[in-house]
């Protein structure tokens, strides 16, 4: 269960202080996906970094988990995100310096999952991506479409409760994006999920159990 | 996460950036292997000032007052490698009207020539020969006396004594006043009888003179003294040489660390995004720290290794040869024998370097480590 109430941010520029997130509310069941749509700027990547805690509210509360993730620092926080969330972005944001099957690896290796179990599930989900031949490839071999679904095994690999997809489809032709929605909420729904997408996609919405419209930081549909 | 795993992925962030890693490690290797060089050619200036004072004529250890019937034998303790025995006597020398005071040595010839370097300051004649009634002057005390080679001297205890004569067989010069005014030689024949004698020890490479001295069960009213205990004006020198040395390197590593320090940042910078990545994903800022350390650390440590094998290899190849400093030593007193220099490696000179070339890299690592453990992963993934 994510409850997100009168959750307000801004930012401050040299240009004076900017309102990005203002007065948003919403919950989200424990399993089930919401789109959150929006033109660019309208505060999608900043409430889904809020939710993940890699942002902290001026106002409002989060919880996640029955966390309050509103308040985590330090150590909490990372061990909620390791454990709990993992994050999908536009790009990938693949670790250049680690293999396709070490990046899948890396959230194991940092829950602290043996070797074998590691392989295992590496091989599992490289399998599913239809990547399992590019294990030992470096992210600058991959095209767009494969370092999005090697992002996207990697963000589910430690089998998180919350996933949190920062408009994973922008940088992706519209075959490629349609069958990594797919993969992301099929996969999704069976292991139980709960998904959060930033996105400015059509397609993407109608994949999702709910749609949120935000505009200037505000839900407005 | 283990250590073992962190330094895992250290090492793929080091191995996968090459050439910033390469040009990191090459700043390393060459002032960790120029320091070892120059702290072992700086051994050897020291090395080639003892071996040339020593050589000369005093030996590494100097023990006085020894009662005649003891055997020179009985002082080859180990590590002495020449046991010289001399006995001295303060005499007046005389030719025509002209007088000179000295310390007139009685020596083995033989054994001198083995084991001194001072037959080789000989600048006319020769050394004296074993069984002969020959003197071997320094220069200032013939041209004093107006004499030349064959001609004759008178040794007396008192100016004022008939005395012995003897023939002058050869001077020498050193360069070292207290040696060339003050230190006459002839071959020992007994004419000191029963008197005390005084021993010259000379030790093998490596040995020390303090160790030695322990060694020896010397009688009572014996005393001996080390050559730093003998000469503390090069005592001083050789402290300050490495003293200067400690400092070149200080220098030289601080400086270098202000190089490294940039370079560091520009790495560290370079992975900024990575480190962004991670922590969205779970890794703690104490985490981010132990991966940057790590790979500052483990590439320190493995350029510095390098270096000290550059620098030993350098060395070596130098020690073999030697390098001749003879045109800037010709007239100095502590390299009055011979200006060639033989760098030698030490245990803290193969340590030092390398462990500062750590302590400064660590140093240089800090700001860039703790602004990246401090920066928030928001602000990172939103400048990518």
């Amino acid at each position: 269960m994510i409850r997100v109430e009168n959750v307000g941010k801004s930012f401050i520029s040299p240009r004076g202080v900017t309102p990005v997130i203002a007065g948003v509310s919403f919950d989200l069941e424990t399993g089930k996906s919401l789109a959150l749509m929006g033109r660019s700027g309208s505060g999608k990547t900043t409430l889904l970094y809020l939710v993940g805690g890699l942002e902290r509210p001026d106002t409002g509360s989060i919880i996640c988990l029955d966390r309050p993730v509103h308040t985590l620092t330090g150590r909490a926080l990372s061990r909620f995100l390791r454990e709990h969330v993992g994050f999908l972005f536009q790009f990938g944001n693949l670790l250049s310096c680690l293999t396709v099957a070490e990046n899948v690896a890396f959230p194991l290796r940092l829950n602290n999952v043996g070797p074998a179990e590691c392989a295992r599930r590496v091989g599992e989900l490289l399998e599913r991506i239809g990547l399992a031949g590019a294990a030992r490839a470096l992210p600058r071999e991959l095209s767009g479409g494969e370092t999005q679904r090697v992002a996207f095994a990697r963000s589910i690999a430690h089998r998180p409760q919350i996933l949190l997809a920062d408009e994973p489809t922008a940088s992706l032709d519209s075959a490629t994006a349609r069958n990594l929605m797919d993969l992301m909420f099929r996969v999704g729904r069976e292991e139980g999920r709960t998904t959060l997408t930033a996105t400015h996609d059509p397609e993407v919405t109608a994949l999702a159990d709910r749609t949120l419209r935000l505009e200037d930081g505000r839900i407005v549909g | 996460m283990s250590l073992r795993l962190w330094w895992g992925i250290a090492w793929r962030f080091l191995w996968r950036s090459r050439r910033s890693t390469a040009v990191l490690a090459a700043m390393i290797v060459s002032a960790v292997a120029t320091l070892v060089f120059l702290d072992a050619l700086a051994v050897g200036v020291s090395d080639a000032m003892i071996r040339n004072s020593v050589s000369l004529v005093s030996g590494h250890l100097s023990i006085e007052n020894l009662p005649s019937g003891l055997s020179p034998d009985s002082l080859r303790a180990p590590g002495v490698e020449h046991v010289l025995r001399r006995r001295a006597a303060q005499v007046w020398l005389r030719s025509g009207t002209n007088l000179a005071g000295t310390a007139l040595w009685s020596v083995d010839p033989d054994a001198e020539r083995n084991a001194t370097a001072l037959w080789r300051k000989t600048t006319a004649g020769s050394y004296p020969e074993e069984g002969t009634r020959q003197l071997f002057l320094g220069e200032p005390v013939a041209a004093e006396l107006g004499i030349g080679i064959g001609d004759t001297v008178t040794v007396a205890g008192d100016p004022s004594q008939a005395g012995t004569e003897y023939v002058l067989c050869g001077t020498f010069r050193t360069g070292i006043a207290a040696l060339d005014k003050g230190l006459s030689f002839r071959p020992d024949q007994g004419e000191d009888g029963d008197s005390p004698w005084q021993a010259a020890l000379f030790l093998a490479d490596g040995a020390s003179p303090e160790t030695v001295r322990d060694a020896l069960r010397l009688p009572p009213e014996a005393t001996a003294r080390t050559w730093a205990e003998l000469m503390p004006d090069l005592r001083q020198l050789i402290d300050l040489n490495a003293l200067c040395m400690l400092l070149v390197m200080v220098l030289v590593f601080f400086i270098v660390s202000l190089g490294i320090a940039c370079a560091f940042v520009i790495f560290i910078l370079k992975n900024i995004r990575e480190h962004g990545i991670m922590k969205s994903m779970g890794v703690s800022s104490p985490e981010t720290a132990l991966l940057l350390l790590l790979e500052i650390g483990g590439l320190t440590l493995a350029a510095s290794m390098l270096g000290v094998l550059l620098g030993c290899g350098l060395t070596l190849a130098v020690a073999g040869p030697g390098v001749d400093l003879g045109a800037m030593t010709s007239h100095n007193q502590y390299f009055a024998v011979s200006g060639v220099i033989y760098p030698r490696l030490t245990a803290s000179g193969l340590a030092l370097p390398p462990l500062m070339a750590l302590l400064f890299a660590l140093l240089a690592g800090i700001w860039p480590v703790c602004m990246i453990a401090r920066q928030r992963p928001a602000e990172v993934l939103r400048s990518i």
